[in-house]
């Protein structure tokens, strides 16, 4: 059995869950400001509606959701280094960042010479002196926690290996977030990322914790596994190392554990939560991933999030037709944000609105939010046709579910949780003369996915690659591809 | 009419209007010009806009271009210098100034990189550019068309590097590639100089206002800037780079009287017709004409799919066959065949369009233009045709649109040893 818990905005939810998908409990609380106190709250609810289901050594695994918005945490202050020759000032580390992120993280960065191009070519050579200098300043105003991101990291990591090794040596206990491990295309995005990935460790050892302590507490001791953003999942270990992989995983989770159940392959889910409707599809099980935008503290990074529609406030076109309908959420944003922004510094809010959902609404009223809701469904069907039309989420009732369906949505995210496979993923650019050279290299990443998975606490025995995807980089000769890995396995303690 | 001036909030819509006609543009890259963009209005303020009749005999013009890969800049971020550089270094050449910059096509990275130019320069951008639509090789313009030659030709790389080809013939393509390559898999090329009548006569007349109108009006597009506008309260998950329409009806578009809310309808549910999300808005300033909406029902590869790495290089697709049945009117089955871009439209077995005209796939939902190789059976479409500019109708425009009006231009003819 499989213990699902989803610590959401409003409410938290448990569910117990049977190798073959069924539910044998579940409860459901109002959240708490503390993940450590919503997860013994739910825990009592749940040991109340099906006394001793927790007992003996039934839990194979505890999985959970994140999401870091829901209650603000401090960021930790991060030394960013940039490995690549110069570049614009406006293209500079940290520019275009929320001010109160920037701050947060504590503007000291720096960039040396070095880095690779895209075929993995030497830029220049990495000049270690400034990456030494670099340390020392670090070092000097306090910081052991580094971001380092090379040009052209994803072809060569070679720069970002060594100047973490210089780092290292120059800073004694030194924490150190290496972009070609976090991955993505594009240096701003993957260095933001990055740096992101830093800043999270903290919330990461305190959300790690307090739910350790929790279910120590009820007597729990299977292995903890923490959701990602695509819905996979990865060990309390690897999530204290990768925090930014698994920093919003409930909407993911919510998709997945909506399709699960019913079986359905393609699938339409509304996700109806507490503070705004997301609508997403599922193609072959798997959601429609989505593309670059803005993280945890409104820094624009590949976030790896399903590609969701957000109703807007006012979304559904007015009947008056006045063109304003499909940008409700954006309007000027201003004064549209409560306090549900990522780090609470009244920046850009990933994914917080704060009209409660099925609530009073703002003398506007929500009683056409089902209609509004088939609006938001009718713009997904269209990319992605043909699903069931599914719904997650405790506000499912009032976006248009039927009775009997609403009952169900309020654990989807829960159970999508319980019922995830560890998963990761890699990426790289690749230079290969020849299609036995390509092999070869993507053979070797294929093997250092599946030792990833191990890592991120996959049970060995079931470790496997679900998908290789390569594609040539336009533009540039035969021979560039960038490859992509997922390895997939059963959670460590699970595997039938 | 052609506005004064680009300043900041032009720049914004010229953005927008940029990714129209761009399938497949590089998120991060195209990010990354656009801040380059944003910080040259503001630091060098606004750039004149003058019609491509505005230079006039006896200045000297001069066409900007990206060249290489987006993936790379967006990788090997730029200095934000070097368009201007290679205005200086074919000036050098020319021993003559500059008068004005026209962009060599409007698609993404290349409107705003002519904008940082002119910007940058001080000299006016010109209301119009070499292509009218978008095509991949620097001598697919209609300045070659009017027997303009692309070299001299400088290039200015990230690195810092300039290098100018003196005269290339038809190799101009084979001598920059490996040029670009060496310097980092991007760099920006000043060319086709050419005197005001000869752009006045050869250029595709008022691009540049017609992606600032397709940017300013009705459509919304997530640049996705993290620092000032506070775009991604919404949709984050959902893209970034992305035109969403809002109310085509409202537009002065032909079609728009024929297209509510078809499709509109998930699961029963009621959605109200004027609820509809159509692509009129963004595509009306191109002239455009909507072939058909319908449902994508097949994918084919004829002729046997060879895997992509065994394709020539800059030419990354294979020959597909995308099959659209008509949702509304006529119910016709829409065939379109397709490499790299989509060449020709039949309905029903009879021709609809075909190139020089620019056949698109776009999403109704979001306005987006559905790369050919991200087709999928069950998607639905709109297949919209942009008229190309009339010298692209002639014999050699439709030859060198091929790109087979010049043989060793021909990526299968550098593959041979």
């Amino acid at each position: 059995m499989r213990l699902g818990i989803d610590i959401g905005r409003a409410t938290s939810v448990a569910v117990l869950v049977e190798r073959n998908g069924r539910v044998t409990a579940e409860a459901a609380v109002p959240s708490r400001a503390g993940a450590g106190a919503s997860v013994t709250a739910v825990l009592q609810a749940l040991g109340a509606a099906a006394p001793g289901c927790l007992e003996g050594n039934g839990v194979e695994a505890v999985c959970l959701t994140t999401d870091f918005a829901r209650v603000p945490a401090p960021l930790g202050p991060v030394a960013v280094l940039r490995i690549s020759p110069g570049s614009h000032p406006a293209l500079a580390p940290l520019t275009g960042w929320p001010d109160a992120t920037a701050r947060a993280v504590g503007g000291l960065s720096g960039v040396a010479d070095g880095g690779s191009s895209m075929t993995g070519r030497q830029l220049a050579p990495l000049d270690r002196d400034a990456v030494r200098e670099f340390a020392e300043r670090a070092a000097a105003a306090g910081r052991n926690a580094f971001a380092l991101c090379a040009a052209g990291a994803a072809a060569r990591a070679a720069p970002e290996l060594t100047a973490a090794e210089i780092l290292a040596a120059t800073v004694p206990g030194a924490r150190i977030s290496l972009s070609h491990e976090i991955g993505g295309s594009g240096l701003r995005e993957r260095e933001n990322a990055t740096v992101m990935n830093a800043a999270l460790w903290d919330w990461a050892e305190t959300l790690t914790r307090e739910v350790g302590h929790a279910l120590h507490a009820h007597g729990l001791s299977a292995p903890v596994a923490w959701a990602r953003n695509d819905g996979g999942l990865v060990s309390g270990e690897y999530f204290r190392r990768y925090p930014v992989i698994a920093s919003a995983s409930t909407a993911a989770c919510a998709l997945r554990g909506a399709a699960a159940p019913a079986g359905a392959d393609r699938a339409v889910v509304v996700d109806a939560g507490a503070y705004e409707v997301r609508c997403a599809a599922l193609t072959d099980g798997e959601p429609e991933p989505g593309e670059a935008g803005l993280g945890p503290g409104g820094v624009w990074m590949e976030h790896g999030l399903p590609r969701m529609d957000t109703l807007p406030k006012r979304a559904v076109p007015g009947r008056d037709g006045n063109g304003e309908s499909d940008r409700g959420g954006e309007g000027n944003g201003q004064g549209k944000r409560g306090g549900e922004s990522w780090n609470g510094n009244g920046g850009e809010s990933w994914s917080g609105g704060e009209e409660a959902i099925g609530g009073e609404g703002e003398g506007e009223g929500d009683g056409d939010l089902p209609a509004r809701v088939a609006w938001l469904v009718a713009g997904v069907t269209e990319r992605a046709p043909g699903g069931a039309l599914l719904y997650a989420g405790g506000a499912a009732r009032a976006a248009g579910a039927p009775e009997a369906v609403a009952r169900g949505a309020l654990r989807a995210t829960a159970y999508g949780a319980a019922r995830g496979t560890t998963r990761v993923e890699l990426e790289r650019v690749v230079v290969a003369a020849g299609d036995a050279e390509f092999a070869r290299l993507r053979d070797q990443l294929c093997g250092q996915a599946l030792t990833r998975a191990v890592a991120a606490g996959a049970d060995p025995d079931s470790v496997r690659v679900d998908r290789v995807t390569h594609s040539p980089v336009s533009y540039l000769p035969r021979g560039v591809h960038r490859v992509r890995v997922s390895a997939t396995g059963d959670p460590a303690g699970t595997a039938s | 009419m052609t506005p004064a001036r680009i300043g900041p909030e032009e720049l914004e819509h010229l953005a927008s209007g940029a990714l129209v006609l761009a399938a497949g543009a590089e998120p991060s890259s195209f990010r990354t010009v656009l801040d380059l963009a944003r910080a040259a209005v503001r630091d060098r303020g606004p750039v004149p806009l003058i019609p491509v009749e505005g230079a006039g005999a006896g200045r000297l013009c001069v066409a900007v271009s990206l060249v290489g890969s987006s993936t790379a800049l967006a990788e090997r971020l730029p200095l934000g210098a070097e368009p201007v550089r290679a205005v200086r270094a074919l000036e050098r050449r020319l021993g003559r100034r500059a008068e004005a910059l026209v962009p060599l096509n409007m698609a993404a990275e290349n409107a705003l990189l002519s904008f940082v130019c002119a910007a940058g320069s001080g000299l006016p951008l010109v209301d119009g550019d070499g292509c009218g639509r978008v095509l991949p090789l620097l001598e697919q313009t209609t300045f070659t068309l009017a027997g303009v030659e692309a070299a001299p030709l400088a290039l200015a790389t990230p690195a810092g590097d300039v290098v100018v080809i003196e005269a290339a013939g038809s190799r101009i393509e084979e001598l920059v590639r490996p040029l670009v390559l060496a310097a980092g898999g991007w760099a920006v090329a000043a060319c086709y100089a050419m005197d005001g009548t000869a752009l006045a006569a050869s250029a595709v007349p008022g691009t540049v206002t017609r992606a600032l109108a397709a940017g300013a009006r009705g459509t919304h597009t997530q640049l996705g800037d993290a620092g000032g506008s506070n775009i991604g309260s919404r949709n984050t998950g959902s893209g970034n780079i992305r035109s969403r329409t809002t109310g085509g009806k409202n537009t002065a578009g032909k079609n728009t009287a024929s297209r509510t809310a078809g499709g509109a309808k998930a699961e029963g549910t009621h959605v109200p017709a004027t609820h509809a999300r159509g692509t009129d808005a963004l595509f009306e300033p191109w002239g455009a004409r909507r072939l058909c909406r319908g449902r994508i029902v097949g994918v084919e590869h004829p002729g046997g799919g060879a895997e992509p790495q065994e394709q020539p290089e800059a030419l990354p697709s294979r020959p597909t066959s995308v099959v659209v049945a008509e949702t509304e009117g006529l119910e016709r089955r829409v065939r379109l065949e397709a490499h790299n871009e989509v060449l020709l439209a039949l309905a029903d077995g009879a021709p609809v369009a075909a190139v020089p005209d620019q056949i698109l796939m776009v999403s109704p939902a979001d306005g987006r233009v559905l790369d050919v190789e991200r087709a999928r059976p069950g998607i639905e479409v709109e297949v919209v045709v942009i008229p190309a500019a009339p010298a692209w109708r002639t014999p050699e425009g439709r030859r060198l649109a091929r790109g087979g009006g010049l043989g060793p231009l021909s990526p299968v003819a550098q593959e041979e040893p």
